[in-house]
């Protein structure tokens, strides 16, 4: 068994106590950004996994492997909170699960042409571009929400017009208050599923797509997306596992800290207002974009693209590493840090019913 | 509220416990725990499973351990 097994293991990387812990931390706050904005916690954990030298397919892998079982714990726990609308959830999942297959067979064609180094570098491009487009988006519609005075959320404009095309089959979604073609629901479920095969991250296209094509409040997009998540995230998982790509190690490990940290930021949302989750949400787009564009010269040095001189590489890893673990920490302090506030202003007030999460 | 606590505390060291051990278990046999959760095929159904168990067992230790260290959300219905 031994032999076979080397052959296998030459894909998964060898866990120290240093790395273990780390694994630990970035599960933690992946968690508490995941259970606060809806999606994103395996945004923060493929590139935590590539700083630590796990190869871009199996950290994808590894993320969505343990994104379905924690995504399935969020959706319960937001749909007790009376966030979620299934119908939607379901329509979307569909979609997203045939999204899935085809970005994994790119991946693996990917692989198959140009190695560990060309998924590495497709992976981060994908991140590089979807989170600059989105975040800078995000950033500033919560920007716009909290300069105006009564900071409520608003129908856009795109969704309104959306909202009136009528091609069948319409469906009727309980959460929005109105029926929506599936011809509109399609295409993002689909890229939703397409982009959660790229980055392991499909909430990027879900979240906002529900948001500002279909016209769900922030709370509803993000609380329904775990149940895309979840759907998409267990078939896209056994495809995985069928090619032997997920270190169930990892999995695990991540799954310890951020099932702990899945709850917490759930709770989270219950004590902020709207804006806030988007402007988190962006700031960590645009933080973890730049922590990427810092990582690709070592891919296209690896490729042979680029011929820069070693040390420098070095420092720009470095460089991004931290500016990632900054991120993190600096996400996971605003989420906590509002939460005390807000329980601070409850309880001043100490008018609203209070439940504990586990009931 | 003390009284609660005393209540709950059973629970979440036994939850705590399984949930260790289980992780014990996994890393002092992670060779063979690697081996066949990578051979793909009717194997694949390993890492789900794995997922699923720890998920359950360490998912209901964080359940009782939130809620003891006292974080608690308030129930906000959503309008449209």
């Amino acid at each position: 068994m031994e032999g076979n097994s080397m052959g296998i293991l030459s894909n998964f990387i060898t866990l120290d106590p240093a790395n273990i812990l780390f694994l630990l931390f970035v599960g933690f706050v992946g968690g508490l950004v995941s259970g606060f904005i809806g999606s994103g916690g395996a945004f923060v954990l493929t590139p935590g996994m590539m700083s630590i030298g796990v190869p871009g397919t199996v950290a994808v892998a590894s993320n969505m492997c343990h994104k379905f079982p924690k995504a399935m714990v969020g959706a319960y726990k937001r749909w007790k909170y009376g966030q979620v609308d299934i119908k939607l959830g379901l329509v979307m999942a569909i979609s997203a699960i045939l999204g899935v297959q085809v970005g994994i067979q790119i991946q693996e064609a990917i692989l198959k042409s140009w190695g560990n180094a060309g998924s590495n570098l497709y992976v981060s491009t994908m991140f590089i571009i979807v989170l600059t487009i989105v975040g800078t988006y995000v950033f500033k519609d919560a920007l716009n929400m909290a300069k105006s005075k009564d900071a409520k959320e608003e129908t856009s404009a795109l969704a309104k017009r959306i909202q009136s095309i009528n091609i069948p089959p319409m469906i009727y979604f309980d959460k929005i208050g109105t029926k929506i073609s599936f011809w509109v629901t399609f295409p993002i479920g689909f890229f939703t599923g397409l982009l959660a095969a790229t980055i392991a991250v499909g909430g990027f296209i879900g979240v906002p797509g529900m948001i500002y094509i279909l016209g769900t409040t922030s709370t509803v997009g993000t609380a329904t997306e775990l149940v895309i998540a979840f759907v998409m995230g267990l078939v896209g998982s056994v495809k995985w596992a069928m090619s032997g790509m997920i270190d169930i190690r990892l999995t695990l490990i991540i799954l310890a800290g951020s099932l702990i940290g899945v709850q917490i930021g759930a709770a989270a949302t219950t004590f902020v207002r709207p804006y806030l989750i988007k402007f988190v949400m962006g700031f960590i787009m645009l933080m973890v974009a730049s922590s990427r564009v810092l990582a690709v010269p070592q891919y296209l040095s690896e490729l042979n693209i680029l011929h820069l001189e070693k040390q420098l590489l070095s420092a720009l890893d470095q460089t991004s590493f931290i500016v990632m673990s900054l991120t993190l920490l600096a996400g996971a302090l605003i989420i906590v840090f509002s939460m005390v506030r807000g329980k601070r202003e409850l309880k001043k007030a100490s008018t609203i019913a209070q439940v504990k999460v586990t009931d | 509220m003390k009284k609660e606590n005393n209540k709950k505390i059973i629970p979440l060291l036994m939850w705590g416990a399984l949930s260790l051990s289980s992780y014990l278990m996994i890393f002092l046999f992670q060779n063979e725990v690697l081996f066949y959760a990578t051979r793909g095929g009717l194997f694949s159904v390993v890492p789900i499973l794995f997922a699923f168990y720890f998920s359950f067992v360490h998912g209901a230790f964080a359940s009782y351990l939130l809620p003891f260290i006292g974080v608690e959300a308030i129930i906000k219905k959503e309008a449209h």
